[in-house]
């Protein structure tokens, strides 16, 4: 019931837990290795099974885990910009598409391969819409001209 | 109702002492979840073979959140430099380094390893002045853990 882990590996149930580090209030230890404890350093552990609580329990909540970052290689953030709105194929950019435009839009049309499920960001899809508006209208003039 | 944390917890305890008991460790009385009195002999080849003694154990409710009060009781108190005459034993996890993960039997294993590396026979320097003043609770006493090597 509600398993908790210690940021030293230890494991114990939160209603136990927690009621050792209140009786101990001034330096809550753990149990069983004695290094430093409290409420905002324990982990959850969450199994398969449905969580049985006892509503007669008064035990406090169980603490939330933590969601640290995902670390992110800066390396391919292009990806990111690509998303199925984009619809240019390589062949039809002209030559002198190769511009950093050009460039852009080739790392964004590599992007909506594979890449449909990635997140983006207001601001990613801010970028990508001024770069597909700035090509038609670079497209519109060359038909005109 | 369900039963209270200590009351789960002793019998569990009981049924495991009951089990496979350390070694040296046997139960004398253990008829309620208040007071169980154990006997410890001394280990073979230490300075306390052969020797018996009564452990007397006073659980309160908020048995394991606090420890026990542990005493030796009866007319064999082992001399040792932790050990008062009056059963007080000089022992930091059973005061303000106690935690709930011990058990009986540890505290057991304990005071068996406490009188094993035992070196020499001899009574606290301070025994006669604390017999005289202390507490039948040892847990009022102020102890002060300076010495690991016994």
């Amino acid at each position: 019931m509600s398993p908790v882990l210690t940021l030293c590996g230890h494991l114990f149930c939160w209603a136990c837990l927690h009621q050792w580090l209140e009786a101990q209030h001034q330096n809550p230890t753990c149990p069983v290795c004695k290094a430093g404890c409290a409420q905002d350093k324990v982990i959850p552990i969450y199994g398969r099974g449905k969580e049985q609580l006892d509503p007669r329990s008064t035990t406090p909540k169980r603490p939330a885990g933590q969601r640290p970052e995902p670390f992110r290689n800066p390396n391919q953030t292009g990806f990111a910009l690509g998303t199925g709105q984009v619809t240019f194929t390589g062949t039809m950019l002209p030559p002198f598409m190769f511009t950093p435009f050009g460039i852009q839009y080739g790392a964004t049309y590599s992007g909506t391969i594979g890449g449909n499920g990635a997140v983006q960001t207001p601001m990613q899809a801010y970028v990508s819409r001024m770069f597909f508006m700035l090509g038609t209208l670079i497209l519109v003039g060359i038909l005109l001209y | 109702m369900a039963k209270p944390m200590f009351a789960r917890r002793l019998s569990k305890e009981l049924k495991d002492l009951a089990m496979n008991a350390p070694a040296g460790v046997n139960i004398i009385d253990a008829n309620d979840f208040k007071v169980w009195k154990l006997g410890l002999a001394g280990a073979p080849g230490t300075l306390y073979d052969g020797e018996k003694f009564q452990l007397e154990f006073n659980f309160g409710p908020n048995y394991p959140l606090e420890s026990p009060q542990v005493l030796f009781v009866g007319d064999n108190i082992p001399v040792h430099p932790h050990i008062y005459s009056n059963g007080h034993i000089c022992l930091d996890v059973l005061y303000n380094h106690w935690s709930p993960v011990q058990t009986v039997a540890s505290i057991c294993l304990s005071l068996q390893s406490m009188l094993s590396s035992c070196t020499s026979k001899e009574p606290p320097p301070d025994n006669a002045t604390y017999v005289k003043t202390a507490r039948a609770n040892p847990k009022h006493t102020a102890w002060a853990f300076h010495d690991d090597t016994v």
